[in-house]
């Protein structure tokens, strides 16, 4: 009987450890990024040790460790999920409009223009033919408005969209998007500091004359 | 270079090609070269894979722009780290830097710049430290 029972102990062990091993093949960088959080390269000795830890801690515990591990990765699929669903969403609303403008009058005020002659002198420069695909789409009866709206973003944060969008029957319908960026950094503009001439000049001569 | 222009352009409506990730390292399969000249900002050069076997270049996704092509569609901040590391994270740009200069842009135009302290590295404070230790030793 006792033999029988330090049998499936031994069983029990071997499986915790080799599903420990596995995981941490699986998940190699969660413990390395919580040694590395300080920005150095942690000591082989360390990385080992807390390598070997895990595994011996995980071998008796795997049995706690597998709904854990189910319900993790549920959640982590469920929130991707709902971060499409929101992604796919949007779109602008009727608060969001700003102007009625006819094509003629969006192709001149976003004419680009490059002294460099580092676009073509169009309505959009390089995405002319995504707005030509844009208007080829619209019903006869569509009216062009502009629009402007900070958009919380599916990653949690907000997001500065511009565009034109095509009003049909007093419904939104298709919109072709201008502007489209984060606005966390702006948002964190008090902790900064606007730099002189002379500072920028310094520090991207030190970057180097590219980026 | 911590921000990806030319994202915002696939994601604007321009044909993006499909590029092949080779590694993990870098999934979007581009890496782009880019520089700000006269306040404006311009992609010059442009590396990486078609999952065609070709290699890609400047003029696969602008044709007949060899030389460079103005990012006027970018409209927002690109991130310029600077100084040692202070803690890594792995996620895409997520490791913070002793400093970023930021460059803040409206249709390709460079209209803001400022710099962000984000700290000392260890090293370096270990070192001021060091030096204000001998420097205090000095006045005795």
């Amino acid at each position: 009987m006792l033999a029988k029972a330090l049998l499936l102990g031994q069983w029990y062990l071997v499986i915790g450890l080799l599903l420990g091993i596995i995981a941490l093949g699986v998940r190699p960088t969660q413990i390395w990024d919580n040694l590395s959080a300080g920005g150095e390269r942690p000591p082989l000795s360390k990385v080992l040790a807390r390598y070997t830890l895990a595994v011996l801690v995980m071998a008796p515990l795997w049995p706690l460790g597998i709904p854990v591990v189910i319900l993790a990765e549920i959640q982590e699929r469920g929130s991707l999920r709902s971060l499409e669903r929101r992604e796919r969403s949007f779109a602008p609303r009727m608060k969001d409009l700003v102007a009625r403008l006819d094509i003629e009058a969006i192709e001149a005020r976003e004419l680009v223009s490059d002294p460099l002659g580092g676009a073509p002198q169009l309505a959009f420069g390089h995405l002319n033919p995504a707005w030509h695909n844009f208007i080829a789409q619209l019903p006869p009866d569509a009216q062009l408005w502009s629009y402007a709206v900070v958009w919380k973003s599916a990653v949690g944060g907000r997001e500065q969209r511009k565009g034109y969008v095509a009003l049909q029957s007093g419904q939104i319908g298709l919109f072709f998007e201008t502007v489209r960026h984060r606005l966390a950094e702006e948002l964190q503009r008090r902790q900064m500091r606007d730099v002189s001439s002379r500072w920028v000049a310094k520090l991207l001569k030190s970057a180097g004359p590219r980026y | 270079m911590c921000s990806n222009p030319l994202y915002a352009y696939f994601a604007l409506g321009g044909t993006r090609p499909d590029f092949r990730h080779s590694t993990t390292a870098c999934w979007r399969g581009y890496v782009g070269t880019w520089e700000v000249l006269e306040g404006r900002l311009y992609l010059i050069a442009l590396t990486g894979w078609l999952n065609g076997g070709e290699q890609a270049t400047i003029e696969t996704v602008f044709p007949s722009y060899r030389e460079r092509v103005f990012a006027h569609w970018v409209t927002g901040t690109v991130r310029l780290p600077q100084g040692k590391l202070l803690e890594y994270v792995h996620l895409g740009y997520a490791s913070t830097y002793e400093r970023d200069l930021l460059l803040q842009f409206k249709k390709g135009e460079l209209i803001g710049r400022f710099v962000r302290e984000n700290g000392e590295s260890q090293g370096k404070r270990r070192f001021w430290l060091w030096r204000r230790g001998i420097h205090k030793a000095r006045q005795f």
